[in-house]
């Protein structure tokens, strides 16, 4: 049927150079596909220096995607497939708000907004874990419901009536200092590293994800891992969207994420699913973000485009990691 | 109301059934959410340059095909890990519609929608029925319940895989269209936002069979209709019925899986076949 096929088979060594040189090259095509639709070579190095340029709008993206980046590594490590990051961000975001109108302390705000992600990531976890429902599944459906919820704050419940013409909520009672969100983040990664690394717990997620057989016949409590990855998982993001409002964005608005949480998958992967790599890789991806971003007043690039690239970021990876480790032949 | 459901389930119905057939041969492609936005935005710019609804479809069938294909390209080929390379696709393909569909937003078609053409939408489950009774139909089942045990049948597992994410692209190509072309009429940013995915629930609350998924692609319909219906008379926040449908999927899908003692799943769903490696 087919006048070809692949052939994948596993190196005898790993071969960094074409690993390198396989990134590299979906990494030009991104390139060749900005320059293809801005239309000018300038507009590559002008990318990142308009990023440059405004590193607070770098900072209000990084803090969400590394989080979301790490919540990410931290699940698809236990094997444990989480694309919910974007809804318990706006569930941590939307709780945050809430509870710090309540209590007047956005601190208080903040806490909440990390145990309202830990539960809207654990719901799926439970379901995962004790009826077995695809999690790649009901985590996005998770999302959808989230971001429906955020109309709801913002053109109802929580909506500033003082600010006419927006359907903009109610402003948190004192905001963030921008750096200490940022230091929380590094904070955050380390730990992830060390629970990874260097406790039981981790080890079991990382046996997880390496096959549920193999777990369960380690006497590892599938179903009890499970919902702990999803919690944990869901606790970071849902710090993410809570410092993204406090730090940031002071209230909530229907545009609040352009998908951060989607964003923090990419960055995720782009961090080898690493805690501290992802740190570095959430700040490469929101520079690129934010400079895609930018391209769109000088040469008239749609945001949709940061996307696009985003996507062909996940895939390079990929195949990176693959040639890495594998032999692809094609046999005529 | 029961035709706005039969105008609404006609796309959603074909997306599902090419969904369940990739999933039947191994294949969980979440990126068929970006396979639906780009067709469903390239129908729209046909059917709106050609003046003809049937050009739309035409083109919405073939960037359909063609985007579909890079999920097995990336997956079956090399093998890479199957939900990724979906979110990738997501990503991909919202972009792509996106930046395509952008100067047709708000344009509006130079013909009213034909939306009779949508009832007509179940029988297109009617091949998919007989294709599942024949000889390919045993391949696709065979690839996603023991790729190996396929293989030693004389199956060619990736070649199967291939064809089911091309059967896939047909469908879901033709549902994206169908989408704007015959039943909105217009064309918004993230028109199709959610849709691809929510046929990939449905498919799996079918448990997977053909039949089962006519019915409940229409049943899910009403939920994602009677917002519409319901705000008029409910004074409940448009924003939480909206809601509905998604957790309806959630509430269902944990039912389902719970209930369904017999392993009913495709065995190697969302599992990458490497030839080289022995089958546990």
């Amino acid at each position: 049927m087919w006048a070809f096929s692949v052939v994948v088979s596993p190196r005898e060594r790993p071969s960094p150079t074409s690993g390198l040189v396989a990134a590299l090259s979906v990494l030009s095509l991104i390139a060749f596909v900005v320059l293809l639709v801005s239309g000018s070579v300038e507009a590559l190095p002008d990318m990142y220096i308009a990023a440059l340029e405004r590193p607070g709008q770098v900072l209000l993206v990084f803090v969400p995607v590394a989080l979301s980046g790490i919540a990410g590594a931290l699940a698809y490590r236990a094997g444990y497939w989480n694309i919910g990051m974007e809804g318990q961000l706006l569930m941590g975001a939307i709780t945050c708000l809430w509870a710090s109108l309540i209590s007047g302390s956005t601190l208080v705000g903040v806490m909440a907004g990390a145990l309202a992600g830990a539960a809207w990531g654990g719901i799926t976890g439970v379901l995962r874990g004790y009826t077995g429902a695809n999690e790649a599944v009901t985590t996005f459906m998770m999302n959808l419901v989230a971001l429906q919820l955020l109309y709801y704050v913002s053109y109802g419940a929580l909506r500033d009536p003082s600010v006419k013409g927006f359907p903009y909520t109610y402003p948190v009672p004192s905001t963030v200092d921008p750096l200490a969100a940022a230091g929380a983040v590094v904070a955050l990664a380390v730990a992830v590293h060390v629970l990874l690394n260097y406790t039981g717990l981790g080890l079991s997620f990382k046996v997880m994800g390496d096959g549920v057989e193999v777990a369960r016949y380690a006497g590892i409590d599938i179903a009890r891992t499970t919902i702990l990855a999803s919690s944990i998982s869901g606790t970071l993001a849902g710090i993410g969207g809570a410092l993204e409002l406090a730090a940031f964005q002071g209230f909530l608005q229907p545009g609040f994420s352009p998908g951060y949480g989607y964003i923090g998958i990419a960055a995720s992967w782009l961090g080898f699913l690493k805690p501290l790599w992802v740190l570095a890789s959430s700040a490469f991806v929101a520079l690129t973000y934010v400079g895609i971003d930018g391209l769109r007043v000088g040469y008239g690039v749609p945001t949709a485009l940061a996307y696009a690239a985003m996507g062909m970021i996940i895939v390079g990876v990929l195949v990176g990691i693959l040639v890495y480790r594998y032999r692809i032949r094609i046999v005529l | 109301m029961i035709d706005l459901v039969l105008y609404t389930g006609g796309p959603l119905l074909l997306i599902v059934l090419g969904a369940l057939v990739n999933q039947r041969a191994g294949n969980l492609n979440l990126g068929i959410e970006g396979t639906v936005a780009v067709s469903a935005t390239v129908a729209y710019i046909a059917a709106y340059l050609f003046h003809n609804p049937w050009a739309g479809l035409l083109a919405g069938l073939a960037a359909g095909i063609a985007f579909n294909m890079a999920f097995s390209l990336l997956s079956v080929s090399l093998t890479l890990n199957q939900i990724v390379v979906g979110i990738a696709l997501i990503f991909v393909g919202n972009g792509i519609a996106s930046i395509v569909g952008k100067p047709y937003v708000g344009v509006a078609l130079p013909f009213s929608p034909p939306k009779e053409v949508l009832l007509a939408a179940p029988a297109a489950s009617i091949p998919i029925m007989l294709m599942y009774r024949s000889r390919i139909g045993l391949a696709i089942r065979a690839s996603g319940d023991n790729p190996y045990a396929a293989e030693l049948m004389g199956i060619s597992v990736p070649a199967v895989r291939h064809l089911a994410t091309f059967i896939e692209g047909v469908m879901a190509g033709l549902g994206g269209a169908m989408y704007t072309v015959l039943y909105t009429g217009y064309l918004a940013e993230g028109i199709t936002r959610g849709t691809g995915i929510l046929s990939v629930s449905i498919a799996m609350l079918s448990m997977w069979s053909p039949l089962a998924a006519l019915p409940m692609t229409y049943i899910f319909t009403v939920l994602v209709v009677l917002p519409y219906v319901l705000q008029l008379e409910v004074p409940v926040s448009r924003y939480l019925l909206n809601a509905l449908p998604y957790i309806g999927v959630v509430a269902l899908l944990s039912l389902a899986s719970a209930l369904a003692k017999r392993q009913v799943a495709p065995k190697y769903l969302a599992r990458t076949y490497r030839r080289e490696e022995k089958g546990v």
